[in-house]
Formats: C-alpha cells, structure tokens, sequence
C-alpha cells in the first residue's frame, strides 16, 4: 500500500507496482485546520483524487481514502459529511476512519464501501480488533508498537484482514496518543535546525532529575525511538500472515513514493518466487545504494542513515543507541576507524 | 468537592487512604508493564473497602498477553463486588462487557484533545482573525465534544470520561455532563505523549521491559530545549506538561459537579498523606 499526495504520485506508485494506493483530500472548508500533517499531504481536490481512481482503477489498483481527522466536533460535521460524500462520488474503494464520531457519521450517511480501522483506533489487542470487527470495519491498520509475535497472535485470532505499517514514519510514540503536531512554527524549526532533527520526538533536551537536582544529562534525544525500515524483515512479517504492507509517507516527495513501492515491489515479489538468494543479494546491494528520503538529507546510503542506528520496524527499540547526528565527523569515525578523530 | 486520588504503588496507596478523599484510583494508567499483580489488586480493593471508600481501577493500553493479566483482573473484581474500571483500550472495553459488576469509565487515551500539545500555535501558517477564531474553537475540544461520539461510548455503558486540566476545554464540559456522562478533571500533569518503547526506561538502560525495575516509582526528569522554550517532563513512558491549577477555575469545576483527580508519584512529588490533605486543604481554600 502506497501513499500518495498528487495524481502524479498515484500514477507513479502505480506504475510502480502498488496493489493499493492511500490519500486524503483536502476538506475544502476547514483546509487551514491542521494537526499533524499539513495539506502538502492531501491531493488538492476531488477532481485529482478522481483522476487518481481512474488511473488506479485502469491498472486494477485500488484507492483508500484517509479521513484524517482524529476526532469529530459539531463545528466540523458538515464539513466531514460532505467531503465523504465527495470522495466517495470520486469511486474511492474503501475509508479509512480513525474516531468513533466519524464512523457513526459514514453510517449515517449510508456509505456502501469498507472500512478500515486507523491506527488512531489503537489496535494492539485481538480483543480491540474483535471490537472493531464488530463496528463494522473488515481491515484494521495495528499500532506500530507491536512485536512479530503478537502481530501472528492478533492475525490468527480474527477474520478481518490484518494491516501494517513497514517503511517510513515509525513513530517513536503511540500515534493517537502524541500531540507533538509538526507546525512549523518559528521555534520548532530553529530548535530542529539546530540539533539538525526533522521531528519533535528527535529533538534533544536536557533532562534533570526532579528529586535530584545535581543529577543533570544533556543534549539527550530521549524520545528519539523512530524506526524506518523492514526490508530486512519482510520473510518475518510475510510469516505473521498480515494482509498488507504499509509504507508511510503521504507528506514525502513523488520520487520518495515511487522509489520506495518500487523496492520493496522487488523484494516482496523475489520472496513469493522463492529467490531467497536473490533476495538476500538485492538487500544487501540496497544498502548501499543511494536512496530517497522522505526528508532531504546529506546522506543518502541506507546503511549509514538506518541500519548503523538499529532503526528496523519490529525490533526491540529499547536496546537501540539513540540516534546520533550524522556529520561528516561522525561518518568518517564510522567508515574509516583508522582515522584518529 | 470530590477529590479522588490516583496511585499504582500499594505503599503509595496506603498513604492515600489516610488522606480526607474518599476515592481511590489504582492501577496503571499508562504502562501495561506496570500493572498490578492480582493479590496486590486484592490488597489494594480490600483496604480501600475497609476504610470506606470508593475504589475505582485505573488500566492502560495493552497488547495481547497483558489482556490476558487484565481479564484475570477483572474476573477478581467482579467477584469482589461492584467496581468502576478505567479504561484506555478499546480491547479493555469490549471485554468488560463479560462482567455484570464492572462499570467502565473512559480514560484519557480514549479521549482525543487536541489541546494537549505544548505548542500555543495552533495553525501551522498566519491565517486572518476569524479563521483562527474559527479553528481555535475546534482546537479546544475533545472528542467527546459529538454528540454521536458520547452516545456510541454510552451504548458500551460508558457512565463518565477522564479530562485534562486544560481550562480552554472546560466551557465545553457541559455538553458531556449534559448526556448524563460524569467527568473526572486530571489536576496538574496532561499527557502530551505516550510511548510503548517507554523513553525513560532506555534513558536508563533498561534492556527488558517485562523485567523492568520500575525506575517510575521513584524518578521522574524535567525536559528542556532552549530553542524550543517550551518545558516537558518526562515519567516513565509518558511526556508530560505541567499546568498550575487555578483557583477560581477549581471553583467553578466544583459547582459543576466534576470530580477531580490527583495523582501520586514522584512527578507529582506528593508521596505522603499528609501532603495530600495539604493539597485538598489549598484547593477547598
């Protein structure tokens, strides 16, 4: 499943081999209304994400669409009720709904199209997916936080198609339960700029203990837990039986979107041939090649950005260093140990 | 006025029951790592009953073989007697539909409030006055602000909500005790962020959670970048920002009708009995 937030993007991933592709649209009444991600995530009108559908649906591709909006209010029911409706006269497949509010809302609006849990509905439990099966919805998209066993217990244990999130963004904090929204506001961006960080959760602080308070560390990027990447990991995560793979990036460039479903269209298709081999060879050439990111960096080798951080989705995140920050010091420590930095 | 105090430490709690409140919250709230064992659930319903007092359970969020503690839990409390139980688990809640005796009551991780963030900017670029007058008010709502929302929580025999101590969200509390739902006002720290990989436990170099030494019980950190200007605070596997309670605003929750919780923990730094009746004394003045 691939994001996208331009027609151009829906055509590339598409071309690119994704089986779905996932967007929002801008609600074209409370557009400026914005709490993590802003509308550079979102095609800008119904008429793109119609010619999104067309185009997928030419190619056998379906079209979720994010209503990305964690919560309801009065003020905003009109709105939401009316860009449903809008979308949904586009020919979008199924919704993706993460707030209770807005799916009673769908019903009431008579919607005839699946529906799939966000991860803002916090799924880590097959009792939560039990419930959410019950709600109505036929896939549901885990918490991030979710170990490879307990993603095999909740596949095993329900009837609804299982989803997960494997590239990109893997937030250090349970999504629904982190306000640290990204607006770029003035000291945001001085404070990211100058720990070279591109979210809240990276950025470090200094921490002193409240009941000692001699007992002070600086500079700590303490909540600096993101993961990245799966690629290493897709035979374990084909083994969990989960229905689809996620790659996060609604916000990331048209090459990010296409170049990623293109890699891991490559590796997924190598291990259902069987080539093991292959797959193990095609991986380790990854690596070490240049690679897109969503966020513009001096760096570009897979290697040296995720893997040399421990930074795999899945893994236990509590032994991992925190992240360092990548200067041309710390790369050539890396690379070359003979040089006496 | 009611003032129901939290704690997930036995020790804390027999402090607690010392105290002038009247209600006891135990139980976990945040970290499923943390949970009770079910003898000191026992101890802790048993000696609140004893003196009493209202004993509600406090249960955080939870992957699948931590279900399987909570439902052991429940079962207990349910042949105990009548309990409220809060929940921050859809999973929790489903379930608590097996046991006649339980009454659930939502927790803050079921109720999104988008004023949680630390930042004041509430738009991401300058937008005239009356669209900001116009996002603001969706800003300072919670979930539960719809209509729908409450009665699809209600449907599940929800009775009532834990809020934060966020003033700019009060005005619109009455439309949640309207619906016949109860409100519990968590006084001092909001949760800004909520981590499974439990952030203060890796600063500390715990290597497994589930033989975590509980750092929790006795530390917690104050969060400061320059840059940013804004302070955190940091308690286990939660990131915190602290608001003062204000009288007058304290006052008007009263005469609403709407409970308010203390927790006791080293973020807190209210440890004993006599420091609570302090606080309640500070409060009712």
């Amino acid at each position: 499943m691939a994001p996208i937030n331009s027609y151009e993007g829906g055509v590339k991933v598409v071309d690119a081999g994704a089986d779905e592709v996932y967007c929002a649209v801008q609600i074209p009444d409370i557009k400026n209304f914005v709490l993590y991600r802003g509308p550079s995530s979102q095609l800008p009108s119904y008429e793109d994400l119609g010619r999104v559908v067309k185009y997928a649906h030419d190619h056998g591709v379906k079209v979720d669409l994010v209503i990305n909006h964690p919560y309801m209010v009065p003020e905003t029911e009109k709105h939401i009720s009316r860009h449903v409706r809008g979308c949904v006269d586009q020919g979008v497949d199924a919704l993706i709904i993460g707030d209770f509010g807005i799916l009673s809302n769908v019903r009431k609006l008579k919607v005839e199209k699946p529906l799939i849990a966000s991860t803002y509905l916090v799924s880590m439990n097959s009792e939560a997916i039990r419930f959410l099966e019950e709600q109505g919805f036929s896939r549901a998209v885990l918490e991030r936080h979710l170990s490879l066993d307990e993603i095999s217990r909740i596949v095993r244990g329900t009837n609804i198609d299982i989803e997960i999130l494997m590239h990109g963004g893997g937030c250090s904090n349970i999504n629904a339960s982190c306000y640290l929204y990204h607006h770029q506001f003035t000291e945001l961006v001085n404070a990211q700029s100058a720990s070279n960080t591109s979210t809240p959760c990276a950025l470090p602080f200094r921490l002193q203990n409240l009941n000692d308070p001699e007992d002070v560390t600086e500079d700590v990027p303490v909540m600096d837990a993101f993961e990245y990447c799966s690629m290493c990991k897709l035979p374990d995560l084909i083994d969990t039986g989960v229905a689809g793979f996620k790659i996060e990036g609604r916000t990331g460039s048209v090459g990010y979107q296409e170049s990623t479903t293109k890699i891991y269209r490559e590796l997924l298709d190598l291990i259902a041939s069987g080539y093991m081999d292959e797959y193990r060879d095609r991986l380790e050439e990854l690596k070490n090649e240049v690679y897109f990111m969503p966020v513009p960096s001096d760096f570009f080798r897979l290697k040296d950005i995720w893997c040399w951080q421990n930074r795999c989705y899945y893994s236990p995140l509590e032994q991992a260093p925190y992240k360092k920050r990548l200067t041309w010091q710390t790369w050539t420590k890396q690379h070359l140990s003979w040089v006496n930095m | 006025m009611d003032i129901a105090i939290q704690t997930s430490r036995l020790q804390l709690l027999k402090e607690a029951l010392a105290s002038e409140s009247k209600k006891m919250r135990f139980g976990s709230e945040f970290c499923m790592y943390a949970l009770p064992s079910a003898s000191a659930l026992e101890t802790a319903y048993t000696s609140t009953k004893d003196e009493g007092k209202d004993f509600v359970y406090v249960t955080p969020r939870l992957a699948d073989g931590y279900m399987d503690k909570v439902r052991e839990h429940l079962s207990l409390l349910n042949d105990l007697g009548d309990t409220t139980v809060v929940v921050n688990d859809l999973g929790t809640l489903s379930i608590l539909r097996e046991f006649s005796a339980l009454t659930p009551y939502l927790g803050r991780q079921l109720v999104y409030t988008p004023s949680r963030c630390p930042w004041n900017e509430i738009t991401e670029h300058p937008v005239s006055y009356f669209t900001k007058r116009k996002i603001k008010k969706i800003f300072y709502q919670t979930s539960l602000s719809y209509g729908q929302t409450m009665d699809f929580y209600k449907d599940l025999g929800v009775v009532g909500a834990d809020v934060d101590y966020i003033p700019e969200i009060f005005k619109n509390l009455r439309s949640i005790t309207r619906r016949d739902l109860k409100v519990s006002v968590h006084l001092h720290s909001v949760p800004v962020a909520v981590t499974r990989k439990c952030h203060m436990a890796r600063f500390l170099g715990e290597k497994d959670l589930d033989q975590c030494s509980r750092p929790c019980y006795t530390k917690a950190y104050s969060m400061k970048n320059e840059e940013l200007g804004v302070e955190l605070y940091l308690h286990g596997n939660t990131v915190y920002k602290l608001i003062e309670p204000d009288k007058k605003i304290i006052s008007r929750l009263a005469k609403q009708g709407v409970e308010l919780v203390f927790t006791m923990s080293p973020l807190s730094i209210v440890g004993s009995y006599s420091e609570v009746d302090g606080l309640f004394q500070r409060l009712q003045a």
